[in-house]
C-alpha cells in the first residue's frame, strides 16, 4: 500500500514538473487570470434580474470578490480545464515512457491515480494563482478592507474538487481510443455545456430551500452557491426580491447594488463537492478497465469496441510480438534481391508534380481513417440539402443547417497545422521542395473538405437569400481551417483550435451571436460583414504562418 | 557536383556554439561524418539540408549560396533526419507517395520509383501496410527510400543504419556506396566500421569542429604500424591505460585481449596488427581532446 501511494506521487510527481515547464499551462493560467480580473473589476459579473426593475449586482466586497474567483475558476476549469488536463496518458506514449512504465510494478490503477493526482495538483496551482489575482484585485478595484483568507479559500474550496473531477474524465478520455481523439473533446464540450445548462431546470423563483437537490448537485459552476449566500444581502437592496437567475454578464446599466459581507456556507455545497471529488476518484477507477498498460494489438473489451469504432490506434503503442518479429517474415533480409539487379529510373524533372499534387495529397492525408459514420454524416449533408434544392423543398432548411456544416469538418480541421511537429514530420518537409507548399497545401485542403461539405447548403441559402449568403460561405470556409492551422502550428497540438473553435462555432453559428458569426447564420451578421472579416483574419494567420515556416525568410 | 562550406558555424541560445568554424568541400562519393554525442554532427546535417539556417559563414552548392536561394538545394536534396518519422496511419506506399509530391515528382515518376526503391530497400511485400505496425529496422528503411525518391544529387543521411540488423546494414551501406558515383553523399554514424566500408572521405567532428578531414586510407594510413594487439591479465590492464589509447577489449578465459595504439610495442609479446579506420577515428578524437 505504502509502494502504491509512493509511486503513485512519483508518477503524478513527474507529470506535473513536464506540465509546469510547458507553455500550455502559462496560457491557462493567464486566461484564468484574465477572466478573474474581469469579473474582479465590475467589467463582467454576477447579476440578478429582478422582474419590473432594473438588475441587481454586488459590490465588490472581499467577500464577494473571493465568491466571484471561485466562480470564475471553476467555469474555466469545467470549460476549458479539460484541453489542458487531458493527454496525460498519452504524452507517455509518445515520449516512448510507457514502455518502460508498463515493465514497471506500477499497475494501471495507481499510475492512473497518479495521473488523476497530477490533474489535481494544476488545479491547485491554478487556484492559488487565481486566489492571488483576486486579491490584488480587491486591492485595486475592491470596497471594505482586502482581508486574503475571505478571498482565498473560497476559490480553493471551489475549483480544486471540481479539478478532480474533470481531471479523471481526461484521464478516462486518454484511455479509451474512441474518446482519445478529437470525438472526446467534442463530446466533453458539450458536456460541460449541458451542466452548467442545468441550472436552469430550477425554478424561476424559487428560493435556496425551494432548489432541487439534483440542480444543487449540478451546479459546478457555483451559480446556486452564490444565489444562496447572497439572497439575504440581495433582499437588503431589493425588498421584496423573491428569487430569480443569477447570470454571468454586465448587468445592464442602472443596476443597483447589494453588499454581500459574508456568512456561513452552505451545507449542502461542502457535501456536492465532496461527492465531485469522490466521482473523481471512481471515474479514475473506472478509466483501470479500459487502460491497456501494455497497448498490444490485442485490446480489452471497452478498448476493442473503441477500436472498431475509432479511426486509428494511439500513437506509440508497444507492438505486439507478431509485428516485433516482422523483421524475421516480412520484408526482411532474407530472399531481398541484390542490389545491382534493382534498376532505379532516373528522375528527370523534379518540380514536375507542381503544388497540385502537394494539395492533393494532403487532402487525402487529411481525409484518411476518419471513421465511417464521419463519411457518412459528411454525405448527408451534401444530399439532403441538394435534394430539397431538388424537389423545391423548403430552402430555410439551409439556415438550419449552417451551424451543423461548420462543425461537421473538425474533425478533419483539427489534423491541419499540428500532425507535421506530433510526428516528426517537419524536418522532411523544411528539407523538400514545397515547405512554404506543404503548409499552404494543407490549408486548401482544409478550404476544399470545408466548401465540400458545405457546397449544397451554402448553394440552398443563396437560392433562398441570394448572393449576400456567399458571404457567410467564404467564412465559412476559410476561418475555420486557418484558425486550426495557425493554432495547431503554434501549439503542436490540436486543442487550442478545437477549444477556441467550438467556443466560437457555440456563441456565433449555434446561438446567433452576431459578433462571432463566421458563417452568416444571422442577418445582422452579414450585414456588418462579420464572415468576411473572420475570412480577412483568416488569410491573414495563414500569411503570417506562411511566412515563419520559412527558415530563410526570403520570398515564398 | 560540389558542396562547399565556408567557416560555417550555428550558435543555440546566443552563447553556445554546436558547430563552429566548418570549411569543406565534398564531391561526389560518400564522405564519412564521425564524432562523438554532441559533436555537432546532426547540426551540420541539418544546415546543409537547410532545416536550420547558420548563424555565420555560408553553404554554396554547385556554387550557389544556398542561405540566399535555399530551393535550388531542396530540389536535388534528400535527407534521412536522425528522428526520423512518419504519419503513422498512412500505408508505406501512401506515405511515399505523399514525400514524393513534396519533392515534385509527377504522379508517374513516383509510381516508377517508388516501385524499384522498395525493391531496393526490401519492403515490397510490406507496401500496403500502415506504418504503425512496422518494426523499427523496416521503418529505418523506409526513411532510407524516402531519401532516395527524387534521385537526389545532395544526399544527406544521419545515422542510417541504425535499428538494422547485421545483414540489411551490409545491404543497405552498400546501396548508399553504389549509387554515390554521380551523387555528394553525406553519411553520419557511429559505426566507423560502416564508413571504413564506403566512405571516400572522412570528416571528424569535435565539440562542433572539424578536427580532421582527409581520405580514409590516409586517416589509416596515419596509425599504421602503430596498432597492437596483446595478452594481458586484467591488473596489467589499468597501466596500459594509463599509458596508451586503447581501442578495444575483449575479457579471455585467462587475461584480456588488448588492441591499442603505440609507437612502440607495450609488451613483449604484442603484436602489430593492420590499423582500421576505427583505431584511427580514436586516435583522432583522443588528440583532439
Amino acid at each position: 500500500m505504502r509502494a502504491d501511494a509512493r509511486r503513485a506521487y512519483h508518477v503524478a510527481r513527474t507529470d506535473l514538473l513536464v506540465r509546469l515547464r510547458s507553455r500550455k499551462l502559462l496560457v491557462f493560467l493567464g486566461v484564468v487570470v484574465y477572466v478573474g480580473y474581469l469579473i474582479n473589476s465590475g467589467s463582467f459579473g454576477v447579476f440578478y434580474t429582478v422582474a419590473d426593475g432594473p438588475s441587481v449586482n454586488g459590490a465588490l466586497t472581499a467577500h464577494l470578490v473571493g465568491l466571484n474567483a471561485g466562480m470564475a475558476g471553476s467555469t474555466v476549469m469545467l470549460l476549458g480545464g479539460f484541453y489542458v488536463l487531458r493527454g496525460t496518458v498519452e504524452r507517455d506514449e509518445r515520449h516512448g515512457h510507457a514502455p518502460i512504465l508498463a515493465s514497471s510494478r506500477t499497475s494501471g490503477p495507481v499510475y492512473l491515480l497518479g495521473k488523476l493526482g497530477s490533474n489535481v495538483a494544476v488545479g491547485v496551482v491554478t487556484a492559488a494563482v487565481l486566489a492571488a489575482a483576486a486579491v490584488i484585485n480587491h486591492a485595486i478595484h475592491g470596497v471594505g478592507p482586502t482581508t486574503p483568507v475571505v478571498i482565498v479559500w473560497p476559490v480553493f474550496v471551489m475549483v480544486v474538487p471540481l479539478t478532480a473531477l474533470v481531471g479523471a474524465v481526461a484521464v478516462l478520455f486518454g484511455t479509451v481510443d474512441l474518446l482519445s481523439g478529437t470525438l472526446g473533446r467534442v463530446a466533453y464540450f458539450f458536456g460541460a455545456v449541458f451542466l452548467v445548462g442545468g441550472q436552469m431546470f430550477r425554478p424561476e423563483t424559487a428560493l435556496p430551500a425551494a432548489v432541487p437537490a439534483t440542480v444543487k448537485a449540478l451546479d459546478v459552476v457555483g451559480l446556486t452557491l452564490a444565489y444562496d449566500l447572497t439572497l439575504e444581502s440581495i433582499r437588503t437592496a431589493v425588498p421584496g426580491f423573491d428569487g430569480g437567475y443569477a447570470s454571468f454578464g454586465t448587468g445592464g446599466t442602472n443596476a443597483r447594488t447589494f453588499r454581500y459581507e459574508g456568512g456561513p456556507w452552505p451545507a449542502w455545497f461542502f457535501i456536492q463537492r465532496l461527492g465531485t471529488v469522490v466521482l473523481g476518484v471512481a471515474v479514475t477507477a473506472a478509466a483501470a478497465v479500459p487502460f491497456d498498460r501494455f497497448r498490444t494489438t490485442t485490446p480489452g473489451p471497452l478498448a476493442r469496441v473503441g477500436r472498431l469504432l475509432s479511426p486509428g490506434p494511439v500513437i506509440g503503442r508497444l507492438r505486439s510480438p507478431r509485428e516485433e518479429s516482422a523483421d524475421a517474415g516480412e520484408g526482411a533480409g532474407g530472399g531481398s534481391p541484390a542490389i545491382e539487379e534493382v534498376s532505379l529510373p532516373p528522375v528527370t524533372q523534379r518540380g514536375a508534380g507542381g503544388f497540385g499534387r502537394v494539395v492533393g495529397m494532403e487532402l487525402r492525408r487529411l481525409l484518411r481513417d476518419q471513421p465511417r459514420w464521419w463519411y457518412l454524416g459528411a454525405a448527408l449533408l451534401v444530399a439532403v440539402p441538394s435534394g430539397v434544392a431538388l424537389t423545391g423543398g423548403d430552402t430555410g432548411l439551409a439556415r438550419g443547417l449552417l451551424p451543423l456544416v461548420s462543425v461537421w469538418p473538425l474533425f478533419v480541421w483539427s489534423r491541419i497545422g499540428s500532425r507535421t511537429a506530433r510526428h516528426g514530420i517537419r524536418p522532411q518537409i523544411l528539407a523538400s521542395t514545397y515547405p512554404v507548399g506543404q503548409l499552404l497545401g494543407e490549408w486548401v485542403a482544409g478550404c476544399l473538405v470545408a466548401a465540400g461539405v458545405g457546397s449544397a447548403t451554402f448553394a440552398l441559402l443563396t437560392l433562398a437569400t441570394g448572393p449576400a449568403a456567399l458571404l457567410g460561405a467564404a467564412g465559412a470556409v476559410v476561418f475555420p481551417p486557418s484558425l486550426a492551422l495557425v493554432a495547431g502550428l503554434w501549439t503542436g497540438s490540436p486543442r487550442l483550435f478545437e477549444a477556441l473553435y467550438l467556443a466560437l462555432w457555440y456563441v456565433g453559428p449555434l446561438n446567433g451571436g452576431a459578433v462571432a458569426d463566421f458563417v452568416g447564420v444571422t442577418t445582422r451578421g452579414v450585414s456588418t460583414g462579420v464572415p468576411l472579416a473572420f475570412a480577412a483574419v483568416g488569410v491573414g494567420a495563414v500569411v503570417v504562418a506562411a511566412w515563419r515556416r520559412q527558415v530563410y525568410r526570403t520570398v515564398f | 557536383m560540389r558542396l562547399r562550406t565556408e567557416t560555417l558555424g550555428k550558435r543555440y541560445d546566443g552563447t553556445t556554439w554546436g558547430v563552429r568554424d566548418v570549411t569543406l568541400s565534398l564531391g561526389a562519393g560518400v564522405h564519412g561524418l564521425l564524432g562523438p554525442n554532441g559533436a555537432g554532427k546532426s547540426t551540420l546535417m541539418r544546415m546543409l539540408t537547410t532545416v536550420t539556417p547558420p548563424t555565420e559563414g555560408a553553404i554554396y552548392w554547385e556554387g550557389a549560396d544556398v542561405t540566399e536561394s535555399p530551393g535550388a538545394v531542396r530540389a536535388v536534396l534528400g535527407y534521412l533526419p536522425q528522428e526520423f518519422d512518419t504519419y503513422p496511419t498512412l500505408t508505406l506506399e501512401e506515405y511515399l507517395e505523399y514525400v514524393a509530391a513534396l519533392r515534385g515528382l509527377d504522379a508517374e515518376t513516383a509510381d516508377a520509383r517508388i516501385g524499384a526503391l522498395l525493391e531496393l530497400v526490401n519492403l515490397t511485400d510490406v507496401r500496403s501496410r500502415r506504418l504503425d505496425t512496422f518494426s523499427g529496422g523496416m521503418h529505418q528503411r523506409a526513411g532510407i527510400a524516402q531519401a532516395l525518391l527524387n534521385d537526389p544529387e545532395l544526399l544527406v543521411v544521419d545515422e542510417p543504419t541504425v535499428g538494422l540488423d547485421p545483414e540489411e546494414r551490409v545491404r543497405m551501406r552498400n546501396a548508399l556506396a553504389d549509387t554515390a558515383d554521380d551523387r555528394v553523399v553525406i553519411f553520419s554514424t557511429h559505426v566507423v566500421a560502416d564508413v571504413e566500408a564506403t566512405a571516400d572521405t572522412v570528416t571528424v567532428l569535435e565539440d562542433g569542429r572539424v578536427v580532421t578531414h582527409a581520405e580514409a586510407e590516409e586517416l589509416i594510413r596515419s596509425v599504421e604500424g602503430d596498432v597492437y594487439e596483446c595478452r594481458v591479465s586484467p591488473s596489467a590492464l589499468e597501466g596500459l591505460r594509463e599509458e596508451y589509447r586503447i581501442c578495444n577489449t575483449v575479457r579471455r578465459a585467462d587475461g584480456v585481449d588488448v588492441r591499442l595504439v603505440a609507437e612502440a610495442a607495450p609488451t613483449a609479446d604484442a603484436e602489430a596488427v593492420a590499423a582500421t579506420l576505427e583505431d584511427a577515428y580514436l586516435e583522432t578524437v583522443e588528440h583532439a581532446g
